[in-house]
């Protein structure tokens, strides 16, 4: 079992307010995060209607690790503070 | 002899026939080597029986250097068992390390990372200016396939999926990132297109 999902992938990517670029017959979809008009990453969700499709990847997309992605997912971290992580790590 | 008897019962075809035999002096000898024998055969029981035979009511119960030949009698089983129990513990032990050694490398063939080379994006209208590779390895029962340099990653439910879905994702986002201004694109983006120039581009 992945420990990130698709749903959490699209959990996350509504959390960080991201625009999903819808692609026609491609195997992503491309969540596309911004901070103030800047683009700070984007990151590919796998299209399929399996939701617990792996999306473990994604945690090198948004620059934290598994533990802190699961818990953007969950809630207990929020955009801002994942805004102070990332910017701390020089990425944003 | 209740525990002379007790051990005949076990061994023998019927406990009235050995404790005949037992009564007997004469016998004796032919009686130890028929419930001796079938030790063979029954293998776990020996060292119980041991103790047994060695229990100072049996060694009383029976003619003076009785003992002594049982001991012998013993021997001779063991001389005969032990060697064969010896192999089958080492055909044992050599069958777990073999097994162990086979999920061991099914494990690290599964496990470990391979490097894949990116030569075609066909039939996609864009080309390669310089081969790259990406890294695909198993990880939770999915293969996360990852171009590192660019930091573009996905997975797949097989390594030939994983490889078609970073091959899909290197495209999106040299799109996405080609489309934009520099001036809308964060450091880690501007690292992305930048490398992405270097090895691939429209047709």
């Amino acid at each position: 079992m992945p420990f990130i999902t698709k749903e959490d992938a699209l959990k996350i990517a509504h959390k960080l307010k991201a625009d999903i670029n819808t692609r026609k017959n491609k195997a992503h979809d491309i969540a596309e995060v911004r901070y103030e008009g800047i683009l700070i990453t984007s990151f590919g969700i796998r299209r399929g209607s399996k939701k617990n499709l792996g999306h473990d990847f994604i945690t090198n997309d948004i620059f934290i690790g598994p533990h802190k992605t699961k818990l953007l997912a969950q809630c207990p971290l929020s955009r801002e503070e994942w805004i102070g992580i990332i910017t701390q790590k020089g990425k944003l | 002899m209740p525990d002379i008897e007790r051990i005949c019962n076990r061994y023998a075809r019927t406990a009235a026939e050995e404790r005949l035999r037992w009564e007997k002096p004469v016998t004796k000898h032919k009686l130890y080597w028929e419930f001796l024998v079938p030790l063979k055969n029954i293998r776990w029981e020996l060292p119980n029986l041991c103790r047994e035979v060695r229990k100072p009511s049996i060694v009383s119960s029976v003619e003076e250097g009785g003992e002594k030949k049982i001991i012998e009698l013993l021997s001779e089983v063991i001389n005969k068992v032990i060697p064969e129990w010896k192999e089958d513990f080492r055909l044992n032990v050599l069958n777990k390390e073999l097994s162990a050694l086979k999920e061991r490398c099914t494990y690290i063939e599964r496990h470990s990372s391979i490097l894949v080379p990116i030569e075609s994006f066909a039939p996609e209208p864009y080309k390669i200016l310089k081969p790259f590779h990406v890294v695909v390895r198993f990880q939770d029962e999915q293969y996360i396939a990852s171009f590192f340099d660019a930091n573009i990653n996905t997975s797949g439910d097989t390594q030939e999926e994983a490889v078609s879905n970073i091959k899909d994702i290197i495209i999106g986002t040299y799109e996405l990132l080609d489309s934009l201004n520099e001036e809308e694109l964060g450091p880690e983006p501007k690292k992305r297109i930048t490398i992405l120039r270097e090895f691939i581009s429209e047709k």
